[in-house]
């Protein structure tokens, strides 16, 4: 529900073309001119700004050739900063060597999230060896490696 | 961008070439100096080569992650140097005239013009993404860096110093 207020305040910012609001609420809006004549009001007031500023917008714009003949000179002094000494071609990532999919995955919040938690479970590990002691290390032996096969034990 | 971001010089000519227009044409509606544009842009496109590695496609676009940086040095150049002075009063002309009409919507197009060179950084970025470069709140947003809200609030400002010049000229 767009009110009488709320719909001010759009045209207030994006004047009088719906097409600049925002996409929710252009239907209300459209909706509220329909049915409000304050709604209207609001709007026509808009509208007289909307097309002093065009025109004063025109007379800031630089002409179509004057902006290709700015965007070569751009061209040409971007590719001579880049050749020149000043510009330091990039340094390439640490993972660079990495397929794409994997830096984009990989990214440096997340490398620090899982670094993180890797540095707390193998602090765990460590603590809990230590607590645990002796015991605990000969379990951990022995799961790594189960008692040796006891195959001709019965026939002796 | 990837080729850029692996040192390809011609890769990131390609990027200058695509989004040079876009970038010149945003910085001179928010420094209202040509050639200071043209150094700005030229500086953030040596900004963003040199910092390519550190884009993350992830998060966001390249077109808005370079518009940010020249969006940012147009801002901090604007805030930089001091602002420039309200557009003064025109002599009252005689209404019946059409010539004179003419001339009194050329002064007062003039007058407008001069004032919105004279809004705050912020507010020109506002109007000239959204107004000019047809943009939407959101999208003008992630260029500025600002929530949507505060591109909102800018323009609505903007707007309103406009509409307070054009009063004065004319009460």
């Amino acid at each position: 529900m767009l009110t009488i207020r709320r719909f001010r305040v759009l045209a207030e910012s994006y004047g009088a073309d719906l097409q600049r609001w925002p996409q929710r609420s252009r239907a209300a809006a459209e909706r509220l001119l329909t049915v409000s004549a304050q709604a209207r009001r609001v709007f026509s007031e808009a509208r007289i700004l909307d097309a002093a500023i065009l025109e004063a917008s025109t007379q800031n714009q630089v002409s179509p050739a004057e902006q290709c003949a700015a965007l070569e000179r751009l061209k040409s002094a971007v590719a001579i900063r880049l050749a020149t000494s000043n510009a330091q071609r990039p340094n390439p990532s640490v993972f660079g060597w990495m397929p794409r999919w994997f830096r984009e995955v990989a990214t440096p919040r997340r490398f620090k999230l899982a670094s993180g938690v890797c540095a707390v479970l193998v602090a765990g590990l460590v603590i809990g060896s230590l607590y645990t002691g002796a015991p605990a290390t000969r379990s951990v032996l022995t799961f790594l490696q189960p008692d040796p096969l006891q195959l001709f034990e019965d026939l002796g | 961008m990837a080729s850029s971001a692996a040192g390809d010089r011609r890769a990131f000519g390609e990027l200058v070439s695509r989004h040079g227009s876009f970038a010149l044409r945003v910085a001179c509606k928010v420094v209202s100096d040509t050639s200071i544009a043209e150094e700005i842009v030229q500086e953030a496109m040596v900004r963003a080569w040199e910092q390519s590695t550190h884009f993350e496609p992830s998060r966001a676009r390249f077109s808005t992650w370079l518009y940010r940086i020249v969006m940012n040095m147009c801002l901090d150049h604007r805030r930089r140097i001091r602002p420039a002075a309200m557009p003064e009063g025109f002599e009252p002309v005689d209404p019946t005239s059409s010539v004179q009409d003419k001339l009194e919507l050329d002064e007062r197009d003039s007058a407008l013009a001069r004032a919105m060179k004279a809004l705050p950084a912020s507010q020109r970025a506002a109007m000239a993404l959204v107004y000019e470069e047809g943009m939407s709140g959101a999208e003008a947003a992630s260029i500025m860096g600002v929530s949507a809200k505060a591109v909102e609030r800018h323009l609505a400002r903007a707007r309103t110093s406009l509409r307070e010049s054009l009063r004065a000229r004319y009460s």
